[in-house]
């Protein structure tokens, strides 16, 4: 049978707003076979999209409209990463949208 | 006005001369690299009479400007044999600005090596140097609660102390500072600078400001109209309002290691099982439920507050919050994932007064020879204790990382220049690995911290596997990291600089508003770029090559799990980074 689900971890304020749900640290989220934007994923959990500013996605950032598939390994990264590795690991870019994070056959 | 104080340690005597005009631009990095330029011999014996130790406030320091209260220190590095220049939060700076002094250089070394001595700056102007043989051996808290008792009830001073490892000359011992409850948990830990202290017989630096104004600045309104508008960038961006006073540094914890980069069991992984229990979230929560401290100034004008207490099981002080590359170097690289265990060994360098990237890098190193485990953590703890006691073992490990590594066979050691690479492995973010190879200071994470892209147009956000503008981006990230240590900020300003154009318009309108002299983006980045080529052209002297300039081997040819990547930014790139030094000393007439 096909995986259907991915795997979700919340970090810094998003991992407080997962323990007041008393949410385990690991998630595991259905998504349709098709995919689902980071966007759209954060939507559906009810999470402050506004203060998110970028996704890992199989341990690569990833901007926020990056389709994810099941399998994928996820995480939600907010606003608030100190230091140079903003840049380094291309969070800055994702947080505003920029193309330097191609997209995957998304808009 | 500005002075040198200088301290013969050969004759004991405290002489007091005004800053050279030259020099009136400089405070913090810029002016210790230049005195350690100037002064020091570049082949001269790290640990021999002809090093200086210079301690140096920031431009900014002891003004009302936010976050501008760093300390420099610097000297010929025993740990990598070139210019060192090493970083402190704490009151020591304000407190030596206030007293009227840009730099006080310890030069000298005293006749008998078995002597101790203190020297005490009252805030009435007048300098001592006094006999402290009691305090021989005393770890740093100790050595802080002796010297309490040596001052006057309601006196306000901050410390400057060296531990038992800087006493016995060992490559990794740093020097710690006093922060704003008098623990001496702020450290100028990086290149062994506590080992120079030491062979100068230096204990302890007391410096009183009680009762001292501010630093005046020439023109007061406009001062405190640039105050307010980078406080308050300061205090509502995301990074330096939310997420730093929340968490800590150590919020990069997780990151990293989702990243891949996270350097597990001596950079031989790039992720660890265990981060759960060593991350900044994890962290805070056990200080909260501990009663901790959570949010506080490193030092009195911080107004990001990103200093923590972390307490025992007990609700007892045990350390200042491990920041992220001390819990990484404890933890991860280590192999262990228990928060108690590395708040145990951060507070035991703490005492000892060793580097805690250096020590753990150490660890990591010491463990993959196969001596201890990989996981040990009461075995790391008795490594320390070794370094602590001086024993024959721990003077091994006092050297650093390279030292344990050659003296027990290890075949993979993350040193560059001789000194430990701090918490991000350079494969999976490149960048990183470009300042670690070129950076004046040996690996050093924080040499190219700071602001980048629409600041500098140095090329932006850039693929953090790919090599294309990794140079450029390291190199502008290495300018404005030293601009903002020549002013005494803290690297973390960076972060509302970078977003909130009206911050960093901000800093050149203090520095002009205080010095009275007109001021720049340009003219704070030639701050920066006349810094490294002080630094660079030191070590060009003291021997260091391009070949220098290079990551470990095993960085390029072992690739790095779950990525596959190794590093790959070519030779030529890395000799880039510094294309700006020539032209720089031509301008300054040092070429």
């Amino acid at each position: 049978m096909a995986e259907s689900t991915i795997t979700l971890r919340l970090f810094g304020a998003l991992h407080a707003l997962r323990r007041e749900r008393g949410l385990p640290t690991v998630l595991k989220v259905d998504v349709p076979e098709s995919g689902i934007t980071g966007i759209e994923l954060a939507e559906s959990l009810e999470l402050p999209v506004e203060q998110i500013e970028g996704l890992f996605c199989n341990h690569t950032v990833r901007p926020l409209r990056w389709m994810l598939r099941p399998g994928d390994h996820v995480a939600f990264v907010p606003l608030g990463t100190p230091g140079p590795h903003r840049f380094f690991l291309g969070l800055y870019g994702a947080g505003r949208g920029s193309d330097v994070n191609s997209t995957n056959g998304t808009s | 006005m500005r002075d040198i104080v200088r301290l013969d340690m050969a004759t004991g005597q405290v002489t007091r001369e005004p800053l050279p005009e030259k020099w009136a631009r400089y405070g913090g990095r810029a002016l210790t690299s230049a005195i350690v330029f100037s002064e020091v011999p570049a082949d001269t014996d790290p640990l021999g009479p002809g090093n200086k130790l210079v301690f140096a406030p920031g431009l900014l320091a002891g003004t009302p400007a936010p976050n501008g209260g760093r300390l420099s220190v610097g000297a010929k590095s025993p740990l990598t044999g070139g210019i060192k220049e090493s970083n402190s939060g704490g009151q020591a700076a304000n407190a030596l600005a206030k007293l009227g002094i840009a730099a006080l250089i310890v030069e000298g070394k005293p006749a008998d090596p078995g002597a101790r001595w203190a020297l005490v700056l009252e805030a009435d102007g007048s300098i001592r140097l006094e006999r402290a043989d009691e305090w021989a051996g005393l770890e740093n808290y100790a050595l802080a609660d002796a010297v309490k008792a040596t001052r006057p009830a309601d006196d306000r001073y901050a410390t400057i102390t060296n531990g038992p490892a800087g006493e016995m000359l060992m490559k990794s011992a740093g020097i710690a500072v006093s922060d704003p409850h008098g623990y001496p948990n702020r450290f100028a830990g990086r290149g062994g600078l506590g080992a120079v202290m030491g062979s100068k017989g230096l204990k302890a630096i007391i410096v009183s400001d009680k009762g001292l104004k501010m630093v005046e600045s020439a023109d007061k309104q406009a001062m405190m109209a640039a105050v307010r508008t980078f406080a308050n960038a300061l205090t509502t961006h995301a990074v330096s309002g939310t997420a730093l006073p929340t968490y800590g540094t150590n919020v990069l914890a997780n990151i990293i290691n989702e990243a891949g980069g996270y350097p597990t069991r001596n950079f031989s992984e790039g992720r660890f099982e265990g981060v759960e229990g060593i991350s900044g979230e994890t962290m805070r929560e056990i200080t909260v439920q501990r009663g901790g401290n959570v949010k506080h100034g490193c030092h009195t004008g911080c107004v990001i507050q990103c200093s923590r207490y972390y307490m025992d099981k007990d609700g007892h002080y045990k350390t200042k919050g491990p920041e992220y590359e001390s819990v990484w170097s404890l933890g991860a690289d280590c192999g262990i994932g228990d928060m108690d265990a590395v708040a145990e060994l951060d507070r035991k360098c703490g005492e000892v007064g060793i580097d805690t990237i250096e020590a753990g890098v150490m660890l990591g190193v010491y463990m993959d020879s196969g001596e201890i485990a990989f996981g040990d953590a009461r075995a790391a703890l008795d490594a320390l204790d070794q370094i602590g006691r001086g024993t024959e073992l721990g003077r091994i490990l006092g050297d650093g990382a390279e030292a344990t590594g050659i003296a027990f066979g290890v075949k993979n050691i993350p040193v560059v220049k001789h000194q430990g690479l701090p918490a991000y492995d350079p494969r999976p973010i490149q960048g990183i690995g470009v300042t670690y190879a070129t950076s004046t200071m040996g690996a050093d994470h924080t040499a190219g911290y700071t602001i980048t892209s629409n600041v500098l147009a140095v090329g932006g956000t850039v693929d953090p596997f790919g090599t294309e503008g990794q140079a450029a981006l390291s190199q502008g990230l290495q300018i404005a990291t030293a601009m903002l240590d020549t002013l005494g900020f803290c690297i973390f300003v960076a972060f509302p600089v970078l977003d909130i154009p009206e911050a960093f318009g901000a800093i050149p309108e203090m520095v002009a508003a205080h010095t009275g002299q007109a001021s720049d983006v340009d003219a704070l980045m030639d701050l920066g770029k006349e810094t490294l080529t002080y630094e660079r052209l030191f070590n060009e002297r003291a021997g260091f090559t391009p070949a220098d300039d290079r990551l470990p081997k095993f960085f390029y040819e072992e690739p790095l799990s779950p990525h596959g990547a190794v590093f790959s930014v070519s030779d030529a790139d890395l000799d880039s980074v510094h294309a700006f030094v020539p032209e720089t000393a031509q301008r300054l007439g040092i070429a």
